[in-house]
């Protein structure tokens, strides 16, 4: 217990007063949370799936050995074999292609989304958790009006009104997600402002832009960081409802989401077309669950046993 | 860690459920021939797609595939199309066409009597026909009707129909489920009320209409076809997961199964449990339309490059490879009586090429097409065009939309191209007028030229229907040279069924579903 020292929510208990920022304590507990992931098994699994799917997306089109729009007439839902790996869709156009391709769009909207949805929530939730009083009441009435709507009916408003496309999809993923993180950095912030360490800070005189973002702001990091990586695992599932209800990447684009939508009919004569976009999103999605369940693990003292 | 097992006993219980079904399921597999003596009673579950009936159920005021369904269960008309589309009595028993081909002359059955108990006459039919021309009525149908000058009701029995022209489509636009005939009291006494809770004279009627859940038929006893219907009743649900609505069939879930998806044809044919019935003989065709009022499509050169370029064999095999056929030239199948056979615009790259350049356009230009979202074989279409438009250095982008935004566009003209399809029509004067006819109801382009427009004129007034055959193909010669669309394919729906299900006859000609009358089940 004695070196699993609290980090997240609670002030560091030995060298209490002391501002939580010093470079090198920062490193140490980065490794130590590395050390404590590898040890979870959970959390093994995880990071390799997500790596996997990261791969993926970074790399994927270049192995990827055809055009992913291109169409082969004559290969039409042409059964996994030498010529397409993992077979051929209902035009003719390679899966192994398009399921590389489809992981890229996915992995980017998530990324983007949780990055755009995470700058602006933790922000929000930062600023309202510190300065409380009105400017708190006012923007967590307006994150309850959003989070009030279920996650994937207020995507399809948002896509609805702003019209199909891609970076319609992913501003409509950061609204709705935005909520989320506002609400988890308000409550860290909330605990965290009531640190001594703070009252130090504001005591020797810190602005409050200095006393927020540096002292502040890391040491609500661990739960967003958790939040960041469920989000990341829900947007990617999110992306691929819309894309499946039409209402992502456009065609012939492919996302894994679009995929699963246009294969669907095929599934007794061609399973191929379902199975191989299916299995991506419910891998990487289980890869990102894992691996944030075992960060929080990790992260939050309070459940580790 | 009670939850694992709580879940696991809801699994258990659903294979086990699973399990006794399909036991049940097995145990009716034998069912007589088709031609043994019709059984009466029964109730036919029948699966539509979407509940498409935003005004009701007013034939008058038709447009949709779904309305004209229940429509032709309701109602009946004068005369009705057999599925080779010959004309043959319906509520009138006879009729007679003057020399001049400007009097019909019909009479009416006697003693047919409308779902209220009423009697139908003359001057219902007489009013059916005088609500389609009223402007007040709204009714889509009212161009078709034009060249109807009066209609009077001479005798209880008797209707005639003056034109003020010729105009040689009028039994078949009369045999159109558009023209079923409504009790003029009953459509009065309830006005805009009527489409809701619709009356007519047909081997159906409307018990309760739920809407986008259910619609529930029930036999007319008085039907004028003696012993007929066989059913007690049809109950009408909808799906729109077309998958869903293929296993509900397979399943026994419903009797009969609406335009199935044309991706499981070759499933759903190969399934020994169902039948399938259709596929073949409609007019309904696919094609893309250009916007020939936006530059560069306004150059006619420029259209019959990217008509030439298109390899509407491939589009077909990618798009539809069942239950469709190829079109290159006019919208008519082959073995139409008006069908032009030979094709026009014959698959060459480098004609197409060459053309473009004729056109100054020869570095090529962005092309979007419009797809309706859903309609999943559309949307492979527009991605078929977009390689096969490449080599010619026009970038096709593909845009899903929905009907309403399609809709919009449509009628704004904001478009460069969209590709969808018509259903069929009785009679070619019809698709004709409507779509290519200078300000027809659905001209989306609006084409205009003067030598379709005279054709199409020589058409209506001819009725030899061999003369017409050849008026009809120079038309679509026309068209298919310097008109707005390329045809795809001609494209044709099917229903499945149970082996439950007998006597059912699909007929290609429209939407009609009034053979449901002698379908009888299996007791």
């Amino acid at each position: 217990m004695a070196e699993n020292t609290p980090i997240a929510m609670s002030a560091p208990a030995s060298e209490p007063g002391l501002p939580a920022d010093a470079g090198p304590r920062r490193t140490r507990r980065g490794l130590r949370v590395l050390r404590n992931l590898m040890r979870d098994r959970t959390g093994v699994v995880g990071a390799v799936l997500v790596g996997l799917a990261l791969f993926a997306a970074l790399f994927g089109p270049l192995l990827a050995p055809y055009d992913p729009n291109l169409i082969h007439p004559d290969a039409r839902l042409a059964a996994p074999g030498a010529r397409f790996l993992l077979g051929a869709d209902e035009l003719g156009r390679d899966v192994l292609s398009r399921a590389l391709h489809g992981a890229r769009i996915s992995i980017v909207v998530g990324v983007l989304v949780v990055l755009c949805a995470g700058a602006i929530g933790v922000t929000v939730g930062l600023l309202s958790g510190y300065a409380k009083g009105l400017v708190d009441g006012v923007a967590m009435r307006v994150m309850d009006v959003l989070f009030a709507f279920p996650t994937l009916l207020l995507a399809m408003a948002v896509v609805a009104v702003l019209g199909t496309d891609m970076r319609n999809l992913i501003v409509a993923l950061v609204l709705v997600y935005i909520p989320a993180f506002a609400r988890v950095a308000r409550a860290s912030t909330l605990s965290v402002v009531e640190e001594p360490y703070i009252e130090a800070a504001r005591a020797v005189g810190l602005p409050h832009r200095r006393i927020l973002f540096r002292y502040v702001l890391p040491n609500i990091m661990p739960p967003v960081l958790v939040q960041a990586t469920i989000s990341l695992a829900y947007a990617i599932l999110v992306e691929a409802s819309l894309s499946y209800l039409g209402l992502g990447v456009q065609p012939p684009d492919a996302s894994w989401g679009s995929m699963l939508a246009t294969g669907k009919p095929y599934l007794e004569l061609a399973a191929w077309l379902c199975m191989v976009p299916g299995l991506a999103i419910m891998l990487t999605v289980l890869g990102f669950n894992l691996l944030g369940d075992a960060l929080r693990d990790v992260l939050d003292p309070r459940l580790r046993r | 860690m009670s939850v694992v097992p709580r879940a696991l006993k809801q699994v258990a219980g659903l294979a086990l459920v699973a399990m006794l079904m399909t036991a049940c399921s097995n145990t009716s597999s034998d069912s007589p021939a088709d031609d043994a003596t019709p059984q009466r009673g029964g109730t036919l579950r029948m699966q539509l797609v979407r509940d498409t009936a935003g005004a009701g159920y007013d034939p008058g005021k038709t447009t949709e595939s779904v309305v004209y369904t229940v429509d032709s269960l309701i109602f009946d008309t004068l005369l009705e199309a057999d599925p080779n589309g010959n004309l043959k009595p319906g509520l009138a028993e006879k009729w007679d066409i003057s020399s001049d081909g400007l009097v019909y002359t019909f009479t009416l059955r006697k003693g047919v009597k409308f779902h209220d108990g009423s009697d139908m006459t003359a001057t219902d039919a007489k009013y059916t026909i005088d609500r389609i021309l009223n402007p007040d009525t709204k009714s889509p149908r009212r161009n078709v009707f034009a060249a109807v000058k009066s209609a009077e009701a001479t005798d209880p029995t008797t209707l005639v129909i003056t034109l003020s022209k010729p105009y040689s489509p009028l039994l078949n636009v009369l045999a159109d489920i558009t023209a079923g005939i409504v009790p003029k009291a009953v459509v009065e006494a309830k006005g805009d009320g009527f489409s809701a809770a619709p009356v007519g004279t047909g081997p159906f009627k409307l018990v309760e209409w739920r809407r986008d859940q259910q619609i529930k038929l029930a036999a007319n006893s008085a039907y004028w076809v003696s012993g007929q219907p066989y059913l007690n009743g049809i109950d009408i649900s909808f799906n729109a997961d077309s998958n869903a609505r293929a296993a509900n069939v397979r399943s026994r879930t419903i009797d009969f199964l609406w335009n199935a998806p044309p991706e499981l044809y070759s499933v759903l044919k190969a399934d020994k449990s169902v039948r399938v019935a259709g596929g073949s003989g409609t007019t309904s065709f696919q094609y893309m339309l250009l916007n020939i009022q936006k530059a560069p499509f306004n150059d006619v050169k420029v259209r019959q490059a990217i008509f030439t370029a298109l390899n509407r064999d491939e589009i077909r095999t990618i798009s539809r490879p069942d239950t469709t056929a190829t079109l290159n030239g006019g919208f008519l199948p082959d073995g139409h009586w008006a069908a032009l056979s030979t094709p026009v615009n014959k698959f060459d790259v480098a004609r197409a090429k060459s053309l473009l350049s004729e056109a100054g356009q020869a570095a090529g230009f962005p092309l979007e097409i419009l797809v309706l979202s859903g309609s999943d074989f559309h949307v492979r279409t527009g991605q078929a065009v977009q390689q096969q438009l490449q080599p010619l250095g026009i970038t096709v982008k593909v845009t899903t939309v929905d009907s309403a935004q399609q809709q919009q566009r449509l009628r704004d003209g904001s478009f460069d191209a969209v590709v969808t399809g018509f259903s069929g029509t009785l009679d070619p004067d019809e698709r004709l007028t409507q779509t290519f006819g200078t300000g027809g109801g659905t001209n989306y382009a609006k084409f205009s030229d003067a030598e379709v427009d005279d054709l199409i004129a020589q058409g209506r007034a001819t009725t030899d229907q061999a003369k017409r055959a050849d008026i009809y193909r120079r038309v679509q010669q026309r068209l298919a040279e310097t008109g707005p669309m390329a045809f795809t394919y001609n494209y044709n729906f099917f229903d499945v069924m149970t082996a439950d299900v007998h006597g059912y006859e699909f007929n290609p000609t429209t939407v009609n579903y009034r053979s449901l009358r002698q379908v009888w089940l299996t007791q």
